[in-house]
This record gives structure tokens, sequence and C-alpha cells, in this order.
């Protein structure tokens, strides 16, 4: 009896014959019931991805990141878990398949590169089992072939000596080889869609750098679609060609990388672009965090979920929701006053005027010469 | 357009250099010293051998205790009563001139069984369950955890009095029985929690995903993760039932007399006058006693800092 369940025949169109885009999600929603009510982890989320193409998530910790490519892959845990809304790739709805379709698409077709190298490996495991099984497994190879593909996958992700390499166990790798070998693990089976959760937690920056650019080099050579989820917008600026920023659930913001950063238009976007930290500022110069946190996602909310934290924030934006807006070339955004637009400014000089504390933050002005400042974007406040 | 942290293309240049192809990998390769870091870790050390290779002796008395040139237990030499150690007496002879060398061979062969037969119940019974509690989680792990902390919360030598109250004649495979009932649950424990901690890991997430059944993940994935725990703590579990059978002797609820056991032995030793008269009877046996928890609890937390791996810290 095989320690391994049946499979089931399951056809995917060739490379080359996919018509439209290679994953579509659609109105994806996921709640976790929890003794505090519905978390709505995910709310209506859409967005499409074409082959070879990079789409960067980013948002911060709580936003519904990590679900949202989980319930991509339909990998989330049994009980007390709602998810609607359609994920269709390469013909196939994803959330209409059964486990054991699901099973034919998981490695073969989507693959997750997990987030934390230092657990993802089981420890007692050699690494080169832990390459070969899907592919003696799922692509059928022999004993010998599957090792040759393990060598030439460790070699492809720039470990050095592989023969070596996959004779050792996890705790003998450092954290960077340990995550190149979780890449190696998630490219072995050829997958056409490949989900990065934030795949450099844990890992130093100068090998966070290598970490990204191994992925992005993976990705143009295989031709693969690739969502590259993290919290840090200088991690995706470079590496990916549309971005979407998350924010309680939500997509707040979405554009092509370059528009994203040249046009920014919501408010929250903006704040994490200031938040991150420039070396041409002096030294002890104070980081520009956003103030208060995310909202509690099991809470009923109404309004824009951002406002509470928003130096744009109005009236208007406590009481009525803002739907996608549409700016430009596949430039969306979620917001009533946007940044660089006139509402903007004139809600921002109002907001320092009105001394409110998350405007005065923003424009870095304390709040007794609250009167005199001068807001980006160079707008007068009177 | 924001400036973006330059790290980012600096360090890029950095992996350049490493991931160099062919020849330069194998030169990586070769200026990696045999003993460094991505060696092999040292064996288990000496202590570890001496205390196997004493607990392996031990047992191995036991096992041949009836071939060996020794008297028999339950022989009595009246022209030798309460004598010390002598050429005719290796360990000398107890009140009723019986040889004690023979007596603590013997009585060794019941300590022995009742140490690890029943920790070896435990974790077959136990292990298999708390693998399955640990993994499944829900209903079967709530049932499972209940039954398990009424087990424990029954105060054990106490259970075993009442249990023997009702039970005599007192013989072997009884004791070992209601042992085996005391070690479960705790083995069911550690094994639980061993599990737990590995069950949500990703890796066990990825052979889901690839179709592993439940019973490749039990065995395959997660206990061999489980086994370093699971082994040292068994260890000392062996030494505590030792401890737990001379306790129940001392009580004289252990084994039925003349059948000699440790803990019968140290009962004799310190009754009426014979703790002054001859203080070899209870020597010999508190001596093996130990002797054999001290090579246990070496070697049982040897192996755990051996498997200990620290992963994260590396």
């Amino acid at each position: 009896m095989s320690p391994f369940r049946k499979r089931v025949p399951l056809s995917f169109p060739d490379v080359g014959s996919i018509e439209g885009p290679l994953l579509e999600v659609v109105d994806l929603h996921t709640s976790f019931r929890t003794p505090r009510g519905l978390v709505r982890a995910v709310d209506g989320v859409s967005l499409t991805l074409a082959r070879g193409r990079t789409l960067g998530v980013v948002g911060e910790s709580g936003s519904g990141k990590t679900v949202l490519s989980r319930s991509i892959m339909g990998l989330l845990p049994g009980s007390n878990v709602e998810r609607s809304g359609t994920v269709r790739f390469s013909g196939h709805d994803l959330t209409a398949m059964s486990l054991a379709e699901l099973r034919e698409v998981w490695g073969m077709q989507v693959a997750l590169v997990f987030q934390d190298p230092m657990t993802a490996l089981n420890p007692v495991v050699r690494v080169g089992r832990q390459i070969t099984e899907s592919l003696r497994l799922r692509v059928g190879l022999d004993r010998k072939a599957a090792y040759d593909t393990a060598v030439a996958l460790l070699k492809s992700v720039g470990i050095p000596a592989p023969e070596q390499r996959l004779k050792n166990y996890p705790h003998e790798l450092s954290g960077g080889m340990r995550q190149r070998v979780m890449i190696a693990i998630a490219l072995a089976c050829g997958p056409k869609l490949l989900l990065a959760d934030e795949p450099t937690t844990g890992l130093d920056v100068t090998v966070q750098a290598q970490i990204l650019d191994l992925l992005a080099a993976q990705q143009r050579e295989r031709h693969m679609g690739m969502i590259l989820v993290t919290h840090d917008l200088g991690v995706v600026a470079n590496r990916t060609d549309e971005i979407v920023v998350m924010y309680a659930g939500r997509i707040v913001e979405q554009a092509p990388t370059v528009e994203l950063f040249a046009h920014t238009r919501m408010p929250y976007t903006e704040a994490l672009l200031r938040s991150i930290p420039r070396l041409t500022e002096a030294s002890h110069t104070r980081l520009r965090a956003i103030p208060g946190r995310p909202p509690d996602l099991a809470a009923d909310t109404q309004g824009c979920r951002f406002a509470p934290r928003c130096p744009y924030a109005q009236d208007h934006c406590r009481k009525e929701e803002p739907p996608l807006r549409t700016a430009g070339q596949g430039h969306q955004f979620r917001c009533w006053y946007p940044v660089g637009s006139a509402e903007g400014d004139a809600a921002l000089a109002h907001n320092v005027a009105a001394r409110v504390p998350a405007a005065l933050a923003f424009t870095g002005t304390r709040v007794r010469d609250a009167g005199a400042a001068t807001v980006p974007n160079g707008a007068r406040v009177p | 357009m924001p400036e973006l942290p330059s790290q980012v293309s600096l360090e890029s240049e950095s992996f350049g250099s490493l991931a160099v192809s062919g020849a330069g990998a194998q030169a990586v390769a070769a200026r990696l010293p045999a003993s460094g870091i991505l060696s092999k870790k040292k064996g288990l050390g000496v202590t570890f051998w001496v205390c196997a290779a004493w607990v392996a002796l031990m047992i191995l008395l036991a096992l041949l205790a009836s071939v060996l040139p020794i008297k028999a237990p339950n022989y009595q030499d009246y022209s030798a009563v309460n004598v010390g150690p002598s050429a005719h007496h290796l360990l000398g002879t107890d009140d009723l001139g019986r040889d004690l060398l023979s007596r603590v061979i013997f009585g060794s062969r019941v300590s022995l069984v009742i140490g690890f037969v029943p920790i070896i119940v435990g974790l077959i019974v136990g292990g298999a369950l708390g693998l399955l509690a640990g993994y499944r989680a829900g209903p079967v792990d709530t049932v499972l955890n209940a039954v398990s902390f009424v087990l424990i919360a029954f105060p054990a030598l106490l259970a075993v009095m009442v249990i023997e109250a009702f039970w005599r004649p007192l013989v072997l495979w009884k004791l070992t029985l209601m042992f085996a009932f005391v070690s479960a649950p705790l083995l069911f424990r550690v094994i639980r929690a061993t599990t737990l901690s590995f069950a949500s890991r990703e890796f066990v997430v990825a052979a889901r995903a690839t179709g592993a059944k439940t019973s490749r993940i039990l065995f395959r994935e997660l206990l061999p993760n489980i086994v370093p725990a699971a082994v040292s703590f068994a260890l000392i579990g062996v030494a505590l039932l030792i401890v737990l059978e001379g306790s129940l002797a001392f009580l004289g609820l252990s084994i039925g007399l003349p059948t000699s056991s440790l803990g019968n032995i140290i009962n004799d030793g310190v009754n009426s006058n014979n703790l002054q008269l001859n203080p070899y009877i209870a020597l010999w046996p508190s001596l093996y006693i130990f002797l054999l928890l001290t090579a246990l609890n070496l070697m049982a937390d040897r192996l755990r800092s051996y498997f200990d791996l620290r992963e994260v810290t590396l």
C-alpha cells in the first residue's frame, strides 16, 4: 500500500497556449470565525497576473498579505474559515477544486516559498531527500534522475558544492542557504506561478538582497508569474512590474511599479514610503513611523479604514468608504482626498490648521508652531 | 519619486562573487576544513559510553543470572550468617545466610523489568496516542488529553497501593502492568507536546500538499523529530520507576517474598537491627540503584544535549 494518496488526472494548458492572464483573482474574501467575531483578513481583493510578470503585495503586519497568498493557494486551515470569490489559474477555478485536484496544482503549477527558512525544513531529513521527494513523487523521476535534477537546482540557486550540501541536514546550513534550498524545493517541479511570502524574513540585509535577486533571476529564466509578498516597499521597488498595497484586508492602491512611485495617490502608500529611512539623512533623524495601529479586523468599520491614522482624513472619510478609483493607466486607489491632488492638499492644510495629531506628525511640526507650517506638496497653511 | 534604500543594489554585488560557477565552487568547497562548521558533530562522548557499558553489563548480569556461577538467591548458608565480604561470599550474606551477590543480581532482574518494560509499553501506547493527538488536534486531542490528566492527577503510589490491596498475590506481570499504566500518560504528554510544536511547521504542510497519508506524516515526518525528546525522557522514567519499586518494597508492597527485588533487599536491610548489625544488606542494593540511576540520568542528559540542534542560533 502506498503511503501517498491516489492522484487524479488533471490537465493544464501548455506554457504557450494560455489565453488571458495566468492568474485571475476576483473578489476574494477570507474570514476567520473567532470568539471575538468574524475576522475579515482578506476583504474583496481582485487582481490579475500575466505569465512572466511579477506582482508585489505590500502592507504592514496584519494587513492580510499572508492570508491572501494562502487563500490563492487554497492552503487555509480546515475549520472556522470562510472563503468566497474565485481564483482562476490558467483556466481552472482553484476555489472549486477538490483536495485531490489541488494536490496536482500545488508544487507542479503553483508553488509557495515559505516565510521562515529556519523552521520550514524538516530538521531530521537530509536536504537531498527534501528536494527529491516531490520530484520522484510528482514528476515521477527515478532516483538517479531526481538526484541529478536536485544537483542542478541547487547549482541554479547559487549553492556551491551542491553534491555535498545534498547530504547535509538543515541545521548544518546557514539561514541564507536554507532559503536557497527552500526556493530550490519550490522550483523543483517547474511551477508556472511562484508565490514568495516574505521570503527574506529572518535573514540579514546582505542575504535578503541576494535572495531577492535570485528569485527575480529565476522568475525571468523560467518565465514564471511571481507574487512577491513583503512589508518593505524598497524590496519590491525594482523587482516587480506591478504593486498592490494592502491595508486591513483590502487593496488600497494598485499600479504599475513606476507609476506607483511617481504618482502615489493613496496617503497610506505615501506614509509607507516616507517611513523608509534614507542614507542621505543626518544620523539620529527620527523615523517617520505611521502613528496608531492597524484597525481591528473583527470590528465593523464605517468609512475608510485608514482614516484614524491618515493625515488627510476628513469627515467624509470617516462616514463613507471610498471605492477603488482609477487614475491613469492601470492605477487604482481608494481615497477621497488623494495625494498630489488639489483636494488632498486642501485636506492636509485643513488638518494642520485644525491641529489634527496625524497631520502634525506627518508634516513634522510641533503643536506650538503649527501655525506657520509648510506642507510638503507646496500648499501654504494659513 | 522618493529614494529607496541604497543597500538593495549594493549587496547584490556580493552575491555575484558567491554564485561562482563550476571551478570556483569547487575551490570554495575545498577550502572548507574537514572539521569546520559543516562537518559532523562530535560523538556522544566518553561519559555516555561508560554509562551505556555499565547499564549493558547490569542487564547482561540479570539476563544470565541463572547460568552464572553464583549461589541460588534463596539458599541459606548457616555457617555464614551476617558475614561481610569474603572469598566465599563476595558481597557477604544477610541475616538468614543468603548470598548477597546472588540476591542483588536476581533482585535486579525484577527492578530492570519493572524499570524498562513499563516504559517501553508506555512509549508504544502513550507515544502512538501522543503523536495522533498532537497532529490531529480537535476532539481526538481533547478527549485523550482529558484522560491523561485524570490518570496523572491520581497519586501513583497511592493508586498502586489501592489496586494491590484488591489484586493479590503480587506477581511481576501485575506490577509491570500497573507501572505501565502510571508511565503511559506521562509519556503521552511529553510526546504530544513535542508533536504539537512540529505539527504546524511548513514541512508538514508541504508533506500534506504532496499527498502524504496521515500514517506517513506521523512516522516519517514527525516521529524522527520526536525520538530524541522521548528517549531522554524515557530514560529518566526508567530511573523513576526503579525508585518507585524501591518505595513500594519498603512499604512491603512490592513483589511477594521470598522472591528478591532490590527494594525487598533494602527493606530487609533496614528492618529490626540489621542496619547496625550488617549494613551490607542495605548497602549493596542501594549502591546498585544509585549507580544504575546515575548512569541512566547521565545518558539521558547527554542524549538531550546531543540532539538539541539549536537551529535558530546557528
